[in-house]
This record gives structure tokens, sequence and C-alpha cells, in this order.
């Protein structure tokens, strides 16, 4: 399609559009519908609330010191978890204000003194990213069960992806780890039955969630149940069934690639860190990029998605941000995108020197810069990135069109817009050029079209029209990538839809594909705002309900308090009842199957050296 | 509306990652040397929703290639593992036909251990005898079997454990069939599978595999034994005979696991696209119903009642129906004569092969053959 028909179909969608809007503006708005997964109905735009935004602001945050004096106390049985769950432990009042040029945090401990931390590089950054945020979700309704943590429930929304610990045993020995896996002298695994009732109780309240289940850990695949657990929540319903994983399984077991496919395996959530074996040595295993890279064919083949995770320490892999998405776009047959994730000063590192913390500290407005530089400016901070939740403008449309008697509502990402922004861009296969979608799709006004669509409820055949007049009007051809024409950007939708859109027929693979750039932060004691805890989309689900991801991790510390009270065995007595797993470790290489590599590439002069500091169990 | 299915995707953030691959359909067409290396490339061949279909709590239930994979290779790391089993060593299964049946003969096999199956109808002491006969280090007992065997507490030369098939654990001591996989299970390392799958597949073909447990009526007590090899070749024969197709079902239906049911089910296990559905012979004639197979392994007796389900009703003046329903009837009128298709229906519509797994009295196979190829399992 040349540039003249795309800029005349853009045109005459922009007329139909306006023309509608006259009529639409003619006739009062229509009621909403009330699904039967929702508390009410759903949301017009106005009806959304949003967190306090915008600076100075006051905020509830934690004490760094008074919180780990708390938790230390509950676990060692000095005091009772009634006081964890009615008290206001460590929580004081903290600030967020510009100066210097950057946005920060600080807070006064009457016992400890102040504490500071740097939220933003960029205040025009993280204005612009929260002026993009559209609102919060439903408040959540007849939960009580589920989530009964005090100060540290959450109140807000459907969440997106269910975090489930299987087991906090794993094949790797990782320095730092934030869950200490194989080291804390006990362990917590998850029976099936205790995975299956907790499958149940996140569907058993409203808004009922048609979210993802991410298994995580430890290292979910050396749970037995891994491949149970996966079966069961597709049976249930859910949308997609990831895991936070080293992939090492998959390497040694190709088998196991397609048995997990089949069992109901979506996605890998990669731990990622670097695009050579010298970048992963902080693992411990030296030939560690060929084994993802043994991981990555493996899963491929199988039919399983892969989003790479990488989490960036200032000073330390934060020039490893560049060449990984570059091996991303070079590989993106085989890879859906790659999640960037700011480092948490937490579970070992809660222990960091306050020099220490300061040099390391990363941010998401870092990443939109660092990345900006890397490609010569092809990523536009201000222009390129979204907040997580603007996603949830998307899924109002969704559940209009799904209609009253949809069973669950659709996947909401409505986090905190200072939780995580992303970009999406869509890469060529063959020739490797790429764009942000914003380079030539106008996003913003897209959403703003959206909520016009929804806050009028035409019913869903008109609110169909609608949608398609608002994607045509915002695609500019002329400001694509050349190639990437309006019939190849449907398409890729055609691609993502298993043909639906074009005839049903089972698609060939496009030639442009989409990828998936996202910048996760998780708070530690130092940037904790419970603002975002009670509307977190990451919940962790475990014996004791759904805990914010960070509330979890962080904060108070619930993983200690849930882990302690759930323990199955000490490690000794696990080893000597169950026997002993391989840890891969002491910086030695470990076995792989001999076979033909590599089937991605390693850009050319990649930088070695450069140690991530992540995580393990999928780089959170 | 194809339509609003793109849209609803739109909202959902992981779907711009989703494509989908496609299954292979289809068949395995060459036979290796070894039925271990049958039973492995039929679990890495991905083209089939379940290996096959138990029923349990009036439901259907599907156990998939990879459950079947994982269950054989954690029972088969216990087996090593925990109980000692070497290459060679006999482990019994007194069990009546069913998912662990399947389980503990293949997991068996997979070590390299002789899978003697003993029928747990027997009286006490024949079954008792048996046992002693088969010198086994592991038995694998129903709950009934248990009961005739003191409860578990045997004092054979050589055995090691007794596995109860319960569901419940029990409170005698006795290890239960799940609670051996939950111990297999945490055994089941990418490493440990990978090395059980090498040692599966080294085992050679003049390795003793299935020996069978047979006693006549007249009480004479007979061993059959089969190497890998044999296993692998009567099995190949079979396909040969009676060729499966994609997607097809086999409706197995018998009391009693003998020989001719065990090449059948590892014919159909092996073929990597064929359906099991292990179905209870007092029920047959409402499960094939349900079923509609397109091949039925049964007993004679079994056989013998279907076919007296097989009713020709008088056909019924059905007035109007539009012209699409007259069309159809005089198509179905033309087809078939009217007891054919009585007897196809019985048998579920849709049946191309029959085995008996035992003697057929003649005029039943003259009638069975009317409408599909009939033979032994054991042909």
């Amino acid at each position: 399609m040349n540039d003249l028909v795309a800029a005349t179909v853009r045109e005459l969608a922009n007329a139909g559009w306006h023309t509608l809007q006259t009529v639409n503006g003619l006739v009062p708005e229509s009621e909403s519908l009330h699904p039967q997964w929702a508390p009410g109905p759903l949301l017009k735009s106005r009806e959304r609330t949003k967190p306090p935004l915008g600076w100075p602001r006051e905020t509830d945050s934690l004490c760094p010191r008074c919180v780990v004096e708390t938790r230390n106390a509950i676990i060692s049985g000095e005091r009772d978890l009634a006081d964890l769950v009615g008290g206001h432990n460590g929580e004081i009042k903290a600030t967020i204000l510009e100066e210097n040029g950057r946005v920060i945090v600080r807070k006064t401990c009457p016992q400890h003194g102040t504490f500071e931390d740097l939220l933003s590089i960029d205040p025009e950054f993280s204005r612009i990213i929260e002026a993009r945020y559209p609102g919060r979700d439903f408040r959540t309704h007849g939960d009580e069960r589920i989530h009964r943590h005090g100060t540290s429930s959450i109140r807000y929304g459907r969440g997106a992806v269910l975090t489930i610990d299987l087991t906090n045993r794993c094949n790797m020995m990782c320095n730092p780890c934030f869950m200490d896996a194989n080291q804390v002298g006990y362990v917590h695994e998850l029976t099936l039955d205790e995975i299956k009732q907790i499958l149940d109780d996140s569907i058993s309240f409203k808004p009922r969630r048609q979210m993802s289940v991410q298994y995580s850990g430890g290292e979910p695949t050396m749970s037995p149940h891994f491949l149970e657990a996966c079966r069961y929540a597709k049976d249930l319903g859910y949308y997609s069934v990831q895991a936070a994983t080293n992939g090492l399984r998959f390497a040694l077991e190709p088998e196991f690639a397609y048995q997990a496919k089949e069992a109901g395996f979506d996605l890998a959530y990669f731990q990622f860190d670097g695009v050579t074996n010298d970048a992963n040595r902080h693992r411990h295993i030296s030939n560690l990029f060929d084994a993802k890279l043994m991981a990555i064919r493996n899963m491929r083949a199988a039919g399983i998605e892969i989003v790479p995770v990488t989490t960036v320490v200032n000073t330390v892999n934060d020039s490893q941000v560049g060449p990984l998405l570059k091996f991303v776009i070079d590989n993106c047959d085989d890879l859906g995108g790659i999640s960037f994730q700011p480092v948490s000063f937490t579970g070992r590192d809660e222990g960091i020197s306050d020099a220490d913390r300061h040099r390391q500290r990363y941010t998401l407005s870092h990443l939109a810069h660092e990345l900006h530089r890397y490609f010569d400016g092809k990523l536009d901070p201000y222009r390129d990135w979204y907040p997580l939740g603007a996603v949830g403008g998307f899924t109002t449309v969704v559940d209009h069109l799904r209609g009253a008697e949809a069973q669950f509502g659709g996947l909401c990402c409505s986090c905190h817009p200072n939780c995580g922004s992303s970009v999406f861009i869509v890469a060529n296969r063959r020739t490797k050029s790429w764009a942000p979608v914003t380079q030539f799709f106008d996003v913003e006004r897209f959403m703003q079209d959206l909520s016009v669509i929804t806050d009028s409820a035409r019913g869903q055949k008109l609110s169909l029209v609608q949608v398609s007049l608002a994607l045509l009007r915002h695609f500019d051809q002329r400001k694509a990538p050349p190639g990437l024409t309006l019939t190849e950007m449907l398409k890729i939708l055609n691609v993502k839809t298993s043909g639906a859109l074009m005839g049903g027929r089972k698609p060939e693979p496009a030639e442009w594909k989409m990828l998936w750039v996202g910048g996760m932060w998780f708070q530690d004691l130092w940037t904790y705002d419970f603002r975002r805890t009670e509307m977190c989309v990451i919940p962790y689900a475990t014996q004791e309900g759904e805990i914010s991801f960070c509330a979890y991790n962080t904060g108070v510390g619930w993983r200690q308090v849930v882990e302690n009270m759930h323990m199955v065995a000490s490690t000794k007595d696990w080893f000597q009842r169950r026997g002993r797993h391989k840890i891969y470790a002491g910086d030695r290489p470990m076995d792989l199957p001999s076979r033909s590599l590599p089937v991605v590439s390693a850009p050319a002069g990649a930088s070695a050296g450069e140690a991530a500091h992540a995580c393990g169990c999928g780089g959170h | 509306m194809v339509h609003v299915e793109w849209l609803l995707l739109i909202g959902y953030i992981d779907s711009l990652f989703a494509e989908r691959t496609e299954r292979k359909d289809q068949p395995l067409d060459t036979v290796p040397e070894t039925l271990n290396q049958l039973y492995l490339q039929a679990m890495r061949h991905h083209a089939r929703d379940a290996a096959f279909l138990t029923r349990r709590d009036d439901r259907w239930q599907p156990t998939p290639d990879w459950r079947l994979d994982r269950q054989v290779i954690r029972l088969a790391l216990y087996l090593q593992e925990r109980a000692g089993v070497n290459p060679g060593d006999r482990i019994a299964i007194v069990a009546e036909p069913g998912p662990a049946w399947l389980v503990a003969d293949l997991a068996g096999l997979a070590v390299g251990a002789v899978s003697v199956a003993v029928d747990p109808g027997l009286p006490s002491g024949r079954l008792l005898g048996a046992l002693v006969d088969a010198g086994p280090k592991v038995i694998f007992a129903s709950p009934t079997a248990l009961a005739q065997l003191d409860g578990g507490r045997l004092a054979l030369p050589g055995l090691a454990e007794v596995i109860a098939m319960d569901a419940a654990p029990r409170s005698d001591g006795v290890r239960t069939f799940g609670q051996v996989l939950d111990l297999g299970g945490t055994l089941d390392t990418a490493e440990r599978a990978q090395a059980f799958r090498a040692q599966a597949r080294g085992i050679a073909p003049d390795q003793a595999a299935i020996c069978h447990h047979d006693v006549s009526v007249e009480g004479r007590v007979a061993w059959d034994e089969l190497s890998q090899g044999d296993v692998a070749a009567r099995i190949e024969q079979l396909w040969r005979d009676r060729p499966a197709q994609p997607g097809d079902r086999v409706y197995l239906a018998t009391p009693a696991v003998t020989l001719a049911v065990r090449l059948a089910l590892h014919a159909c296990l092996g073929d990597g696209y064929s359906m099991v559905v292990l179905g209870a012979a007092d029920r047959a004639a409402a499960e094939v119903d349900e079923i509609g197979p397109h091949r039925v392994v049964a007993a004679p007796s079994t056989l013998a009642e279907l076919v007296r389900n097989a009713v020709v009703r008088e056909p019924v003046a059905e007035a109007g129906g539009g012209w699409r329903a007259r069309a159809r009837r005089m198509l179905k009128r033309g087809r078939e004569p009217p007891e054919y298709q009585a007897l196809r229906e019985a048998l579920g519509g849709r049946v191309r092969a029959i085995d008996s797994t035992g003697p057929l009295d003649p005029a039943l196979a003259e009638r069975l053959r009317q409408i599909a190829a009939v033979g032994s399992a054991m042909d």
C-alpha cells in the first residue's frame, strides 16, 4: 500500500470519526454495562480515581530500620503476627519532592533519623508518565479472606500477574538472591493441593480476574508440581501461564520444554543478564550464556514465548541495557521483548551502605535516557514511554465488547505510574530494522479516543466501528520505518490474533513483529510508598492470602513471615528424606547436551565484564 | 463476531507476544528395536491431547503424554534409587488395568526390569504361589490383591517393597502409588531425567521385558516371557495388520490384563497418536456409545454383550423435517442393511477394527466382520 493510499484511508477514517462523534455528542451517554465478574458497572473515565500524583506530595512509607526490627521480632516469636496485620509497624510519613533537577523521597523516623533516596533523574519524564496514567481500576470487593494484611493490603484492581512461589529450592547459587535460595536453612514448597487452593481463591472475589499466573521461586521448574500447576491454571481459565525461570531445565532437558508447553506453559520470564558468558559470571557458571542460548532454542522449538528479564544496577551492569535490547531486536524471531528491572535493595541487600545504595540506585528515568543515548535518540523518553497502567484503557474497551455475560474481566495492568513504564517497538524479522510504535502511531490521541468510546457506551457494534476508525486515523505510514505499511501493520495484528482478523485462516508469520520493552521498578525500604502497594497488580499468592509484590519481598517482609509459618522441612531433613538436587555453582562450566549452536546470535563486540547484580528467579 | 476476537485481544499485553505453534499429526512409521525406544519415541511425538482416558468421578479424565511420561520417569527414578531395582530384576503388578497399572509397567520396563503381570483375581494361595515363582523385587498391588497378600506383609526372598495402588495414604506403613510418585518427583531433575532416558534407550533388544502369568481353567500355570525386541516386533506386526489413523480412539475394556491386552496397549501407546480409552466391561455398551471408538479391544463376552445390544429398529415414519432431513434419511437407508447399521451403532458408530482378547465364537466373529476387521490382539 503506497503512502498516498494510506494517507487517504487515514483521512477518510478521520472524517468518519468526526462525523460519528458529532452524532455521538448529540445523544446522552448510555449507562455502562455491569458484567457478572465486576463489583459494579464498568467505570467511565471520569469515575476512575487516581492516587495523589505530582510533587511535592506526602505519602505513607516505612522506616528502613524499624521494619527490620519488627520483622525479626515476629519471626522469633517475640511479637504476634496480629501486630503486623493490625498495627502500623515502622510506618512514617514521607515527602516526594523535586530538588536540584531530580525527584527524591525524604522521610524522617523519630528514632532512626532521616532517609533520602532518588526517584527520578528527570522530573519532566516522570511528570509525563504520571500524566499518561488513565486511573485506577475497581476497588476490590468481598476479598476479606484474601487481602488481610493490614496497611499492606491490596485495595484496588484485578491484577495482571499472580505470582506464586512454588519452591524456594534452586539449581543455581547466585549472589545476591533476594530469597536466599538454598541458604535459608529450610524448604518452603507448596503441595499440589495448596497450589490449587491458591488458584481457586484468586478467583473467589470481585473483580473476578483473568490474569496471568507466574510461577516463581527459587527455580519453579524444580517443583515436582510445576507441570500440573501449569495445567490447573490453564483449566481454571487463566489467560497466560508463565514462569520466572533461569531456564537451565529447558537447556538440559529439551523434552521438558515440550511437556511444559503441552501442560499449558506459555511464557518464560527468563533470567538474562548479559550477552556473553563473562557478563553472566556473577551467576557462578562459567558457560551460563551458552546454556541460556540452548534454553532459548529448546523453548522456542516447543512454542514457548520468551521475555528476557534483567535487573539493572547503576555502575554495575547499566551499560548492558543497550546491548541487551539490541540482542532482543536481532533475535526478535525468538524473543518477545525484554523486561528491565531497576534494582530493589531487598533481602540480603537490605544491609547495603548508604554510599553503595546511592551509587547503585537506578530508576526508570535512567533506563529511558540510557536507551535514548545508546540508540542515538531513536527512543524518545518523552514521546515513547507510557506507564504500564496505560493498558487499562485498552482493557476497558475489551470489557465493553465482551458484554455483561463474560465470566472474567480482561487483563488489567492498572498499577501506579511510578511502578513501571514501557515502550512498544516493531522490528523486522529479516532486516532487523525497527522503530517505536509511537513514532508512527499517535498513542496519546488513540487513548483519548478509547475514553470517548467507553464513556459513551454505544454497544458492541458501534464501539467496534469507532475503535476501527480510531486505529486507522492514528496510523501514519509516512512516519513508519520503510516497508511497514498499513497492510503489514494489519498482518502483525492478524498473527497476534491467530488469523481472526483476516478471515480466520492460520496466518503466515508476519515480516514485522511487535516487541515489548518494559521497565518494572520494585520498591525497597527506602523508596516504599503505600499508595503503590495498595494498587499492586502483581500480587504474591500465598497460603496467607495475596500480598502486594513489594510488601511481600520488601516492606515489612511478608516473605520471611509466610515462609517461616509454612516451611515443610529443614534443608538438612529435606535432603535426607528426598535427596539432594544438583546445584550449578563454583564458577565451573555445566555439561550441556552437545548440539550445534547458536540459533540466536550475540551482537558482535558486545561488552564483557559487566556482571549484572540481578537477583535469582528470573530477575525479580 | 470474528472482528470482536481481535479487538478483545488488544487489551492483553501478553497477547502481543503470542504466536502459536502447530502440532504434528503425522503417524510414527518407524518401529525401533526395543519396546523402550518405542515408548520414548512416542513421548517425543507430541501429537495427541491424551494418551489415554479413564473414567473417574463419572467423568472421562485424560492423561496426556506429558503427564504419563513424567509419572513414568518419577516412578522409574524411585524404583532405581530408592527400591534398588536393577536391569534384569523383576517387578510384579497385581492389579486391574488402569493408569497406575500402565505407569508401573512402563517404569519397570524403562529401568530394564522384567515386568510380570499377575491376575489379582487369583485365590490367595495361587496368588502367593505365582509371586513366589516370579521372585519380584517390587510388587505393585491393588487394594483387593493386597488384602489377599496379608496387607503386603510378605516374606519373599529378594522382595524390597510392596507398593499399594490405593489413592489414600495407608496406616499400615505400605507406601501408596501417590506417595511413591511424590518421592520420585523430587528426584525428577533434568539431569536424572536425561540419564534415565539414555539408560532406557540403551536396554538391549534381547533383554527380557514382559512376563505373563496365566492360569488355565484346569489350573495349569503358564509363564510367557517376551524380550524387548520380541514385543517391538509383535507391535510392528499389529501396526501392519491393523493400521491406525491420527486421532483414533481405542476402547479397551477387560477385567484382567492378559498378554494380548498388554500388547494392544503398548501398540496403541507406542504409535504416538492413538488415544486409549480404558473402559469398564460392565459398562461397555454405554461407554462405547459415548466414546465412538475406531477400534475396540475387549473380551469375547464383552463383545457378545455389545452385539446383543444391536437392535434393528423399525423405521419410524418421520414427517416433515425439511429436504435436508429427508435426504439424510434416504442416504442412511441406502448405505447399509439395517442390521449392519444397528450393529455399527451398538459399537459406537465408527468402529473399523475389533480385537478380541480371547477365542471368539465363529458366529460372533462372522457377525462382527460385517462391519469391521476382526482379529485377536495376539494374532
